[in-house]
């Protein structure tokens, strides 16, 4: 498995990849989502959402560390055989070509509505999946150059922010639990949507230079996502009055616009241009793990092949058909549902009949 | 048009077959041919190779100690005449104390040769050849003396406190130079030789127990894959071998000072040498090897540092600012502040082109008066800067053909682009502010934030030999940091920088304790 | 690898795309500055508008234009076949509605939706009433040269860094209107001889005018609000018996600084009520008879001050409950802490708010005598 020694990635990439894919919309995204069903209490949903990640995220480690050679496909090949490698791998092909397509369309739709407004949306499509097609053809190690490069040139990011806090209002986060914990609770499975995309682990582990940082490193990715929503949430519920709140999409946006700096005024033009560079690790390293999906079926390793095809028909089809606001939310829900059974569900399923089959196999032995 | 296919194809026939195909067959000997011994028949062979070539010189002379018939052969231009004149003829026909020719002769340098191709190689570089009648190998006498330059300072990459030395053409000088500040003998040297007819001398100048020998090998293994039949430039050898030719990066430096060359060598890198090339290679580097100068580490270390982010701070500036202001004047005027925008709009009202064409026209002046400058001979380059100044700076604004603001903004971004210290980064950034601001002519912010992407997607994908290029910055490596955007104090640089992969780390012990500092 | 492979598909695609679809140069824009919206005798809406001229030898720096409309994006194209360039709304400094409009229109903040729903629109706009018909205001050529726009920030901006007027931007306007714990409030401004601001207009939750606050009242609620950062400045006389000659002139002034304002809320049987406590420090500006400041006459004059500050307050917030309204944000506070009693009432606040107890204590301290005795 000279592949993966080649493509190594340290850990800080590893976090980044994770991280990036994690957060990329969801800053933008989930200030409204919390509020809309926990109100100004969304935050504790987060928090809770975070615990039940990284139990979830834990298990897929677990499950890795079994098999330190191959990804979980390679895993599968060896305890099930090589079809049912196949069959999981079509399911997360799929999974990973929806994922890219929706934070694609999603990206798209925030350009569209805030900068290029009358630029069709393929050529702002086609334009954002150069570099795309640039960093994915070219194996993990450049993903995760790509991904740590991205997020530490978006060490600015709270800082811009910190200047819409003279505006904030702390009051708006009082009264706690007003409702009780009933908003709390049933508002944890809509966070699960924002926390999908450690799931990449499971392809990343191969590559991890130091495996054994594994579990730590996962941990320290999604600590970072859950830092980065909650700030952005609670940046966002003491800005916006409570009673405004439900009026107004992508809130973080909403805010910045009021953000003026001597040289530069309506800063979420820029902010939003620049925030293409977190926006774009949501699609690359899904694009990358469906064509390495579609690869592995297949028996073949370059990348490039079933890159192009689906960079193709992405841009192809949105020259006739893009899906609109509403529907973008409908497939939003609907990835949520796919992502819980194939990111949170998958991993501990396998866990389980591993860890049967091991304990099948020694009892033959010892049979 | 048949006829010029024709002479065209016919030429590269000729060429061929003067050039590659011939060597063996050629010249009536093949690489394996000896020298006879016989002194008439070997003259003869050596003048049928050497025809039409008047300043080979031929001097017959029967030596005084042996009695026996002998020839000196060389190259009368690229020899030193005082050598051949006092060293070898003088003791060859005047002294008689021993029977044997060689002990007689007083050159540091002396091989036999016995094959015909050395003997040819030798004479070209400035060898005298004796050619003495019954012995089975010529005499070859170190004899060099071509016409050479003296050592002055370094005409491009001039310092303020650094070394007044810069490398000449003439590769042994170059490396006396590199070896006056490493001399330890750990200091290697490779040698290769390129060029079927040039035969140039390359070098490979590293410290063994420092430098990544992985590294070393791709180095001389794309020197040994070179077959071309002359190379003039070290240029067009960091041509041939670096990693991604397409890219607009360089990913070899090229230095023409000593002491740059032995910083590189003492950090895990090589120095590849070239024969008459004043310039020397260094590889594998980053990105940020480019904004380092060797000032930088002999002025204080707070202010090098604030000139290095000064010279980051001036690359975003060259690359992106008329990119930027096509786009803010073109797509996106909402960010510029109101009194701002006001008095743009008053220069810009009166401008009859589009803000695209407007940027593109003074920026191409500037490229051509930047290269017409480079290419005069000074006192006509002065009258360059005078008709820039009054045409470009006065005229074009006052016709009303430019705005002020851009003029402005090209005039700094001229500036910021001649800060960085490296000319071939400097080129291409050049290069790339044409393309982004063509991002930005086309979709705005957003053309260019889309260039961006592109350029940093090319510059992690980019490597040099092996050692990635975007280091430390992508992939992150932290213990870099201490010399790119910053440089620590020169007693916490204790290690040496982990992107070249070197073989020993450690470049000193502490020996300031945390308070001495203070 | 081949430049020629790596490059080709995306320069032919670019070439076949390019069509510049958003490209807009600036001079060639008519960047509305500032928007006003009025509604004239015979009940028609119009719309006012107010562009640079980005030409140099140009006597006006601006043009102004007038169009009937129902909503402000009809009146966009309406003002695109008048005005030169494409018309836009993406550098909107001010917006200005008429008094006339507020009054009978209660519902006139709809018309400001199309700033939100334009991605590309600035909301940090100024919102400011006009006490007047606003072709008078558009008709106005300031008289040092600048700009309509430009005049009209300058006058807002040196009002409210001396805390006489609210400064309230699109952005905050759409906080106030939404939130059920306050009311809007929005600067008032007025044209005689030249731009001035009248002080604040107190507006109910739905948009309608109820009130004007004067520039010393506005003071006041800037400081309940939380929301100077600058000194505020006072002037009074002083009660008799603190002056040797009561027949002279009795004036102080002084600058209030490092003002704290402490808010308690509580419910008792249904009715809120509010503990507000004000702590400043007081520099003396201004003394127009002889006083030693020391010992115990300093701590009468501070009582004085405090007793003439602590009416002013009550004076305004008496105001504000005769007309149902909180431009404070005292509902805010009512819903953090007494939420289930606040959902109770939220509807309408301004009346909850009118029934509620509110208790003001003033503490004003003497910390600077200035130069002279």
């Amino acid at each position: 498995m000279n592949r993966y020694a080649d493509n190594s990635i340290t850990t800080l990439q590893f976090i980044a990849i994770i991280t990036g894919t994690q957060v990329s919309f969801g800053f933008i995204d989930i200030p409204y989502e919390l509020h809309e069903h926990a109100g100004s209490d969304g935050w504790i949903s987060l928090v809770i959402g975070w615990l039940v990640t990284t139990a979830a995220s834990l298990v897929a480690i677990r499950l890795m560390k079994g098999y330190r050679q191959g990804t979980l496909l390679d895993l599968l090949a060896k305890y099930g055989g090589r079809w049912a490698g196949r069959a999981v791998a079509c399911v997360l092909a799929c999974y990973f070509a929806i994922f890219s397509y929706d934070g694609l369309i999603y990206s798209t739709r925030v350009i569209k509505s805030r900068i290029l407004q009358e630029t069709p949306i393929f050529i702002t499509l086609f334009l954002i999946l150069i570099p795309a097609y640039m960093v994915a053809r070219n194996e993990v190690r450049n993903i995760g150059r790509y991904s740590e490069f991205a997020l530490l040139a978006s060490l600015w990011i709270p800082f811009i922010f910190s200047f819409t806090l003279r505006h904030a209002n702390w009051l708006y986060l009082l009264p706690v639990l007003p409702e009780g914990w009933g908003p709390v609770f049933s508002t944890v499975p809509h966070t699960i949507y924002y926390f999908l995309g450690f799931f990449a682990s499971v392809f990343l582990y191969p590559y991890l230079q130091k495996k054994e940082r594994a579990g730590m490193a996962i941990v320290i990715a999604l600590t970072l996502t859950l830092l980065s929503f909650l700030f952005i949430s609670i940046v966002c519920f003491v800005f916006l009055s409570p009673d405004e709140f439900g009026t107004i999409y992508q809130p973080a946006i909403y805010l910045l616009k009021t953000v003026r700096l001597p040289f530069l005024e309506q800063v979420e033009g820029m902010f939003i241009v620049m925030y293409l560079m977190i926006f774009s690790i949501a699609w690359i390293p899904s694009l990358y793990f469906f064509s390495y999906s579609v690869n592995w079926t297949f028996g073949r390793t370059d990348p490039r092949l079933p890159l192009r095809l689906l960079i193709g028909t992405i841009i192809v089809s949105s020259y006739f058909y893009v899906p609109d606001y509403w529907q973008l939310i409908r497939l939003n829900k609907w990835l949520s549902g796919f992502g819980f059974v194939v990111e949170y569900v998958l991993p501990l399923v396998l866990l389980a009949l591993l860890s049967l089959s091991k304990r099948y196999r020694t009892e033959v032995k010892q049979a | 048009m048949d006829l010029l296919r024709l002479l065209g194809i016919g030429r590269r026939i000729a060429n061929t077959a003067s050039g590659f195909g011939k060597r063996k067959s050629g010249y009536g000997y093949g690489s394996s041919d000896c020298i006879s011994g016989n002194l008439d028949n070997d003259l003869k062979l050596m003048l049928a190779l050497f025809t039409d070539t008047p300043d080979l010189n031929v001097r017959p002379l029967t030596i005084r100690a042996t009695g026996r018939r002998a020839a000196l052969v060389y190259l009368e231009g690229l020899t030193d005449k005082n050598s051949i004149n006092n060293d070898i003829l003088k003791p060859l026909l005047q002294n008689v104390e021993d029977g044997c020719e060689t002990t007689s002769v007083t050159v540091g340098r002396l091989n036999r040769m016995r094959r015909w191709i050395d003997i040819q190689s030798a004479v070209l570089q400035g060898s005298s050849i004796l050619f003495v009648d019954g012995a089975a190998d010529a005499q070859v006498h170190g004899t060099e003396g071509w016409p050479q330059r003296a050592i002055e300072d370094p005409q491009v990459e001039t310092s303020l406190k650094g070394a007044h030395q810069g490398f000449v053409e003439t590769l042994d000088q170059n490396i006396a130079l590199i070896r006056r500040y490493l001399p330890h003998r750990n200091l290697k040297i490779k040698e290769q030789r390129v060029g079927r007819r040039s035969d140039t001398r390359i070098c490979t100048v590293y410290l063994d127990d420092v430098a990544n020998m992985d590294t070393l090998a791709q180095i001389e293994g794309r020197i040994g894959k070179i077959d071309i039949d002359v190379i003039i430039n070290s240029g067009e050898l960091s041509e041939l071998i670096e990693d991604d030719p397409y890219s607009p990066f360089p990913q070899i430096l090229l230095t023409e000072r000593p002491d740059t060359a032995a910083s590189q060598i003492i950090q895990g890198r090589f120095v590849i040498v070239v024969d008459r090339s004043p310039s020397v290679l260094v590889a594998p580097v980053s990105f940020a090897s480019f904004f380092q100068s060797v000032d930088d580490y002999s002025t204080r270390w707070s202010i090098a540092t604030f000139i290095r982010l000064l010279r980051f701070f001036a690359l975003l500036v060259a690359i992106f600012l008329p990119a930027f202001y096509i786009a803010v004047i073109s797509f996106n005027f909402e960010l510029i502040p109101l009194r701002l925008l006001l008095t743009i709009g008053e220069y810009r009202g009166i401008v009859p082109i589009s803000p695209f064409l407007e940027a593109i026209f003074m920026e191409l002046t500037l490229e051509m008066m930047r290269e017409a400058g480079v290419r005069l001979p000074a006192p006509v380059g002065q009258t360059v800067g005078i008709v820039g100044g009054i045409v470009i700076g006065q005229a074009v604004v006052q016709a009303g053909l430019i705005s002020n603001i851009m003029v402005i903004v090209v005039a700094f971004t001229a500036i910021a682009s001649f800060i960085l210290p490296n000319f071939d980064m400097v080129a291409a950034v050049r290069l790339l502010r044409f393309f982004m601001m063509i991002g930005a002519a086309l979709f705005g912010i957003f053309g260019i934030m889309i260039g961006f992407m592109i350029l940093i997607a090319h510059l992690i994908s980019l490597e040099s030999f092996g050692t990635p290029f975007g280091s430390p910055f992508a992939p992150v490596r932290f213990a870099d940091w201490k010399d790119t955007m910053v440089r620590i104090p020169l007693w916490r640089m204790r290690k040496r920088p982990v992107s070249t992969k070197p073989a020993e780390l450690d470049r000193q012990v502490a020996h300031r304790t945390e308070g001495e500092g203070k | 690898m081949t430049a020629a492979r790596k490059l080709l598909p995306p320069l032919a695609l670019l070439l076949l795309l390019t069509g510049c679809f958003d490209r807009l140069d600036m001079e060639d824009a008519s960047m509305s500055l500032v928007a006003g919206i009025d509604v004239e005798e015979n009940g028609k809406l119009y719309q006012y508008t107010s562009i640079p001229i980005f030409a140099k030898n140009s006597k006006r720096k601006s043009q102004s234009y007038k169009v009937q409309s129902t909503s402000l994006r009809q009146g966009r194209g309406k003002f695109d076949n008048y005005t030169v360039g494409v018309f836009n709304g993406r550098k909107i400094q001010v917006l200005v509605v008429s008094k006339r409009l507020i009054e009978t229109e209660h519902a006139w903040f709809r018309f400001m939706d199309v700033y939100f729903r334009d991605g590309r629109n600035p909301i940090t706009s100024h919102v400011i009433v006009f006490d007047g018909p606003l072709s008078q205001l558009y008709e106005y050529t300031p008289t040092n040269q600048t700009i309509l726009p430009i005049a009209l920030l300058g006058v807002v901006k040196s009002t409210s860094s001396r805390s006489e007027s609210v400064k309230t931007t699109l952005q905050e306007l759409h906080t106030q209107m939404y939130e059920f714990g306050q009311t809007p409030a929005v600067t008032e401004v007025e044209l005689k001889q030249d731009l001035r601001v009248k002080g604040s207009a107190l507006l109910a939750h739905d948009g309608r005018y109820v009130a004007s606050l004067d520039p010393k009242e506005s003071a006041l609620l800037l400081i309940l609000k939380k929301k100077n950062t600058r000194t505020v400045g006072f002037s009074f006389e002083v009660p008799k018996e603190l002056v040797t000659d009561p027949e002279g002139s009795r004036w102080i002034s002084f600058t209030a600084e490092k003002i704290k304002v402490k808010i308690r809320t509580a419910v008792k049987g249904g009715r809120f009520s509010f503990d507000i406590r004000v702590r400043m420090a007081a520099g003396l500006m201004e003394k127009q008879f002889p006083a030693d400041i020391q010992a115990e006459q300093k701590r009468k004059l501070e009582a004085a001050c405090t007793e003439y500050v602590k009416k002013e307050f009550e004076k305004l917030l008496d105001k504000l409950r005769e007309n149902k309204v909180d431009p404070i944000g005292l509902g805010i506070y009512a819903r953090a802490y007494h939420y289930g009693d606040f959902q109770k009432v939220k509807d309408h606040w301004g009346e909850a708010f009118s029934e509620a107890d509110v208790n003001v204590a003033v503490d004003v301290k003497i910390t600077d005598e200035g130069a002279v005795k």
